[in-house]
């Protein structure tokens, strides 16, 4: 029975390619025009949603690179004993691979008669470079090693003019013990060991990388921590893992992956996503109408040989799935050329990247796209389209098939 | 006894009627009554407009009659449904027409073997049938050629090997030699005969070719949308 069946669709789709492909196909009317159509619109779905897709990757690998997995802040205190702490987290969340304490501050940066306010974030330089991946996004210089260097953003190198050594003074206001309505200023030099790009414009402009310890000692906390990045097994579930390592440690802990630290981008980004399918899809829309009077086109001229065909003992049934069987042969012809014209775009935009400046940092967060080409993507488009394909070769094929057999065979 | 007299195909009060709009009726077929017996070779010979081609049409399956039943075997035809009437055709009955009506876009062999493909016949075996087909009615060289470099003659033979193809038990034919030269109407004429004793074909064709007719040993006369017999 299964034989049988494989068979008859064997011999559809030999008599529906059969039938479609011919000279009058190619060069004798619309069907060309209407398969192009469903090209483009394929590869702009191609182009758009990989493009999208790489900028969420690029953002969630910005994230990941500089604020880590998930990170944990102590509301309104610091962290005393590292030890216990890192001990309670382990527990909790098995899935910790590693943990880095950190300290922040809110400062300004002084430098030659300019000023701007900056975070400084303070880091253990050996943790650091085991729970981020700041290393690989150092454009000159290194990461601080030695007492009072620091590692600056391109955006605030650019906007001071800084180079490697040179010095800056980094200020912060500390609130007096007995009075609380006054603050004093506290301030050190600090000498510029790399210049990093951070992956995000906010944080180019406005992060520094500092040592713990020369930061500790700027703000007075002694021993005392911020809070702690956490690298886990699987990005992919730091939300999963926030949620339950909140959930142990109570509301005095502030719990964010990398998805809260900006979730309203996200948000944006993958509703822009979907907005985008759905407005690009519309040309796949189109085309589809292209297809489905072509098919009509094709039906009409066809009278005859579906009169011959049913004459000979195909049924109805069977007409009309030899005419779903040409719509599936246009759309999945249409999507495969598609595929690779969208391939072709994803490569032209990731050429032009490379030599003009096509992503404004200021509007979108990050500078740069990493074009990411996702088999998820392709199957939705691909569904999507033969979904519009054969809906579009149904009517036709309903057609096709209600024809009379004594209409046809008058034709000649 | 009582089995061989069953005729093979029959109409019942068959009526024709096509009706434009709500004005106008064309009565093409009136309460035609036609029994055909196993291996008879009949001829329905008429005017143009008589009726003749509906009627064979009806009897074929390839059209309904407004009224009336067709009997295959004593069986109902009208009462299957579209995809039992299609493997009826398939495997009883074969088709000529006046014109080839072959597929352009395939070859005399794809053409001819079509019919098996359908009935889920392999490809090889549906291949040697219609090798054998063509063979017989002198088309051997034939086989790769596409129906635009064929003669009307070859095209015509191609068309009754489709027709013969799956063994039916009815052969109807819609004036088959009216698209030929009378040479070649010749050959086509003697070529059904030839096949009608071979095979014991039940033959059933129209034409208003007086000299093809009186190969007949039946007959029938339709006029205005009534049968009679000569």
């Amino acid at each position: 029975m299964r034989v049988m069946m494989t068979s008859k669709i064997k011999l559809y789709f030999w008599l529906a390619s059969k039938l479609l492909f011919n000279r009058k196909f190619f060069f004798g009317g619309s069907a060309p025009l209407s398969i192009f159509g469903l090209i483009l619109g394929v590869a702009a779905l191609i182009a758009s949603q990989s493009v999208m897709r790489g900028f969420e990757v690029s953002l969630k690998k910005a994230m990941i690179d500089v604020t880590a997995d998930l990170q944990i802040v102590k509301k309104g205190k610091l962290i005393d004993n590292w030890n216990e702490f890192s001990e309670k987290i382990k527990k909790i969340e098995p899935d910790v691979i590693d943990m880095a304490k950190f300290a922040y501050a809110e400062a300004v940066l002084a430098h030659q008669g300019h000023v701007a306010g900056v975070l400084v974030q303070g880091m253990n330089s050996a943790e650091l470079s085991r729970v981020l991946n700041i290393s690989s996004r150092l454009r000159q210089g290194r990461l601080p090693q030695t007492a009072n260097e620091i590692a600056i953003g391109l955006g605030l190198a650019k906007k001071f003019s800084l180079k490697i050594n040179d010095s800056v003074f980094l200020a912060v206001p500390l609130s007096t013990p007995f009075e609380s309505q006054t603050f004093r200023r506290q301030s050190a030099e600090f000498i510029i060991s790399g210049i990093a790009d951070l992956g995000k414009n906010d944080w180019n402009d406005r992060l520094i990388l500092a040592n713990l310890n020369d930061l500790q000692k700027l703000i007075e906390i002694g021993d005392r921590y911020t809070g702690a990045f956490l690298k886990i097994k699987n990005s992919d579930l730091a939300h999963d893992t926030s949620l339950k390592i909140s959930d142990q440690l109570g509301a005095r802990y502030n719990v964010m992956n990398w998805f809260d630290v900006n979730r309203n981008l996200f948000e944006a980004v993958g509703l822009e996503k979907i907005v985008i399918f759905f407005v690009v899809f519309l040309i796949v829309i189109v085309a589809a109408f292209n297809i489905s009077s072509t098919l009509y086109v094709l039906i009409r001229q066809r009278y005859k040989d579906i009169s011959i065909l049913k004459t000979v003992g195909l049924s109805q049934i069977a007409i009309r799935k030899l005419f779903l069987i040409q719509g599936f042969i246009v759309g999945t012809v249409g999507c495969l050329l598609g595929f690779l014209l969208g391939l072709l775009l994803c490569s032209g935009f990731m050429f032009l990247q490379q030599h003009f400046s096509l992503i404004s940092g200021s509007v979108y967060k990050i500078d740069r796209i990493d074009v990411s080409i996702s088999g998820i993507d392709f199957l939705i488009i691909y569904i999507a389209a033969m979904l519009a394909c054969l809906l579009a070769a149904y009517f036709p094929a309903k057609k096709g098939a209600s024809l009379e057999i004594v209409e046809g065979l008058r034709e000649d | 006894m009582i089995m061989n007299e069953q005729p093979i195909l029959q109409t019942i009060d068959v009526t024709k009627i096509y009706s434009s709009g709500t004005a106008t009726e064309l009565h093409v077929l009136n309460e035609v009554n036609i029994q055909i017996q196993k291996g008879e070779a009949v001829c329905l010979l008429g005017a143009s407009g008589a009726g003749k081609s509906t009627l064979l049409q009806i009897l074929g399956t390839l059209d309904r009659p407004t009224v009336g039943d067709v009997l295959f075997a004593g069986q109902s035809l009208l009462q299957m449904n579209d995809e039992q009437l299609a493997q009826f055709r398939n495997e009883k009955m074969g088709f000529v027409f006046q014109f080839h009506h072959l597929i352009h876009e395939f070859t005399a062999i794809e053409n001819v073997m079509l019919p098996c493909l359908l009935a889920g016949e392999s490809r090889s075996e549906s291949y040697e049938k219609a090798q054998y087909w063509l063979n017989h009615l002198g088309l051997a060289e034939r086989t790769s050629h596409y129906p635009n470099q064929l003669s009307g003659g070859e095209l015509q033979r191609a068309a009754i090997a489709r027709s013969l193809i799956r063994n039916p038990q009815i052969l109807l034919a819609d004036e088959p030699t009216g698209n030929l030269d009378s040479e070649n109407s010749k050959k086509i004429q003697n070529l059904f005969f030839e096949l009608h004793k071979q095979l014991g074909l039940t033959l059933i064709v129209v034409t208003h070719d007086l000299e093809f007719s009186k190969m007949f040993s039946k007959i029938y006369q339709v006029k205005d949308g009534h049968l009679t017999s000569n």
